[in-house]
């Protein structure tokens, strides 16, 4: 079984990630060992022990000869392009991150929130009637090792 | 701020694009917006979220998805429930909307972002203008479309990534002008005419002028198919179809040609399906608001001819019954 961790190993240095980035965007007959080896300037052991690690980590496969991306490589490449998006934005991200609107309420804020709604009678009904979980939720309030529910758990 | 005669024109063409069973193409942005609030209320704890929510509904006697993937719907019912108070979670939901924007729109600056005026509705009219730019720029080739638009810069747009010679290559594109470019902006391939040029002295009747325009297709066309051979292996990942759009059809109705309106949107719509050419026609909508109910009536007949429709401010592309 592969784990999230093998994944990330096997591309975690630059030419590990190039070497998988070429192959999924090569040609799939330009994809041999002979032909990657030239375009990439690799050595042939830092060529075999990363290919090696990419076929282990269930990213590539060889097929006649060729390399090219198994279905779960194409995901992760996937998941790679995103996150050069991220860091190819950066600034922009960083530039909301500095907009003052936490990721989480301020506990003032949360109270003051949570108060509104305990005031309003016509929350209060059907808060009262989802009591058994209500009651829940401010003990979980209480516990400092509490966490916002998730979505799928609310719509289940 | 939008103007009262803005929101009657839209109501107008929303409600008759409804009666012509006209349908809006599913929305990125308001699914982005419904998730960026259910992230938010999760924050609250369940049964605080599912109350909040059931209330907010009650309150106008909207469904979870209105509410959910209409910001101003939202915002009106929260602060009907939490006046100023709610004020975090919609800071909250800015936060993840504009973080979305930031993923997607390569064009959006760090000032656009720290602009306070920009706010979440602002957010998902730039997320619609890029999803209706992009439906834009992947239009098959047997599609006919009818842009309904009230701001010039909105027509600009879409007419440029029409054109877009990244998507369309060397094929060939033409475009029925109201007047003649003071500067030469088609710096594309682009064979136009105008739509005077399509009432010769002594054939004005509604034959004469689809004679011409259905010639000038032809030309337009012919000159496409033999350029396409010679460029083939050149352009395997463009659009290999002809492009001809209309700048403003509503010159037809202010010009007095009522009834032949009908008949050239229907040759088009014909080129569209018999020789795979791809037809954009833009309608400026300020021009016709204070129509007569007959000639309200014929531009009805002529919409509907089209596949889709793209209206402006905010962009939301329509898709019409299979005909």
């Amino acid at each position: 079984m592969v784990s999230v961790v093998d994944i990330l190993a096997a591309i975690s240095d630059d030419k590990s990630l190039l070497l998988f980035k070429t192959i999924a965007l090569s040609d799939i007959e330009s994809n041999s060992s002979d032909t990657l080896l030239g375009i990439l300037h690799f050595t042939r052991k830092q060529y075999y022990s990363r290919m090696y690690k990419l076929a282990k980590a269930g990213l590539v496969l060889k097929k006649n000869g060729k390399y090219l991306l198994t279905n779960m490589g194409r995901i992760v490449y996937d998941a790679q392009t995103t996150l050069e998006k991220v860091v190819g934005n950066y600034w922009k991200l960083k530039a909301v991150d500095a907009l003052e609107m936490s990721d989480e309420f301020q506990v003032e804020e949360y109270d003051k929130i949570i108060n509104a709604l305990i005031d309003n009678e016509q929350l209060k009904d059907q808060l009262s009637k989802s009591h058994s979980s209500l009651s829940k939720d401010l003990q979980a309030r209480s516990s400092s090792s509490y966490q916002s529910p998730r979505i799928s758990e609310i719509y289940t | 701020m939008v103007s009262e005669k803005q929101l009657k024109s839209d109501f107008q063409y929303l409600t008759f694009l409804d009666e012509s069973g006209y349908l809006p193409v599913a929305c990125n942005a308001e699914d982005l917006l419904c998730k960026s609030i259910m992230n938010t209320l999760a924050r609250l704890g369940k049964s605080y979220c599912i109350a909040l929510l059931q209330n907010m509904r009650s309150l106008d006697g909207l469904s979870e998805n209105e509410l959910l993937t209409n910001y101003d719907l939202f915002e009106k019912s929260l602060y009907s429930i939490l006046g100023k108070t709610g004020q975090p979670i919609l800071r909250s939901i800015k936060r993840e909307m504009l973080t979305n924007l930031v993923m997607t729109d390569p064009s959006i600056t760090i000032k656009d972002i720290l602009n306070s005026r920009l706010g979440v509705k602002g957010i998902m009219n730039e997320m619609k203008e890029l999803e209706t730019l992009e439906f834009i720029s992947k239009i098959r080739a047997d599609e006919h479309i009818a842009l309904l638009y009230q701001n010039e810069l909105s027509k600009n747009k879409i007419l440029s990534k029409f054109f877009d010679p990244h998507t369309t290559g060397r094929v060939s594109k033409g475009m029925l002008l109201v007047k003649k470019p003071d500067n030469d902006f088609c710096d594309f391939r682009c064979t136009n005419i105008l739509y005077e040029e399509l009432l010769s002295q002594d054939n004005r009747t509604k034959h004469g002028i689809t004679k011409i325009l259905s010639d000038w297709i032809a030309k337009l066309h012919s000159s496409n198919r033999s350029e396409k051979e010679q460029f083939e292996e050149e352009e395997e990942n463009t659009i290999q179809t002809t492009r001809i759009a209309e700048e403003d059809a509503t010159w037809w109705l202010r010009n007095g040609f009522d009834h032949e309106i009908i008949s050239i949107e229907k040759l088009l719509h014909k080129d569209t399906q018999e020789n795979n050419i791809s037809v954009l026609c833009a309608f400026d909508r300020s021009k016709i608001s204070n129509i007569d109910n007959d000639k309200n009536a014929i531009i009805k007949t002529t919409i509907a001819v089209h596949e889709y429709v793209i209206l402006d401010e905010p962009f939301r592309v329509y898709k019409g019954k299979k005909k």
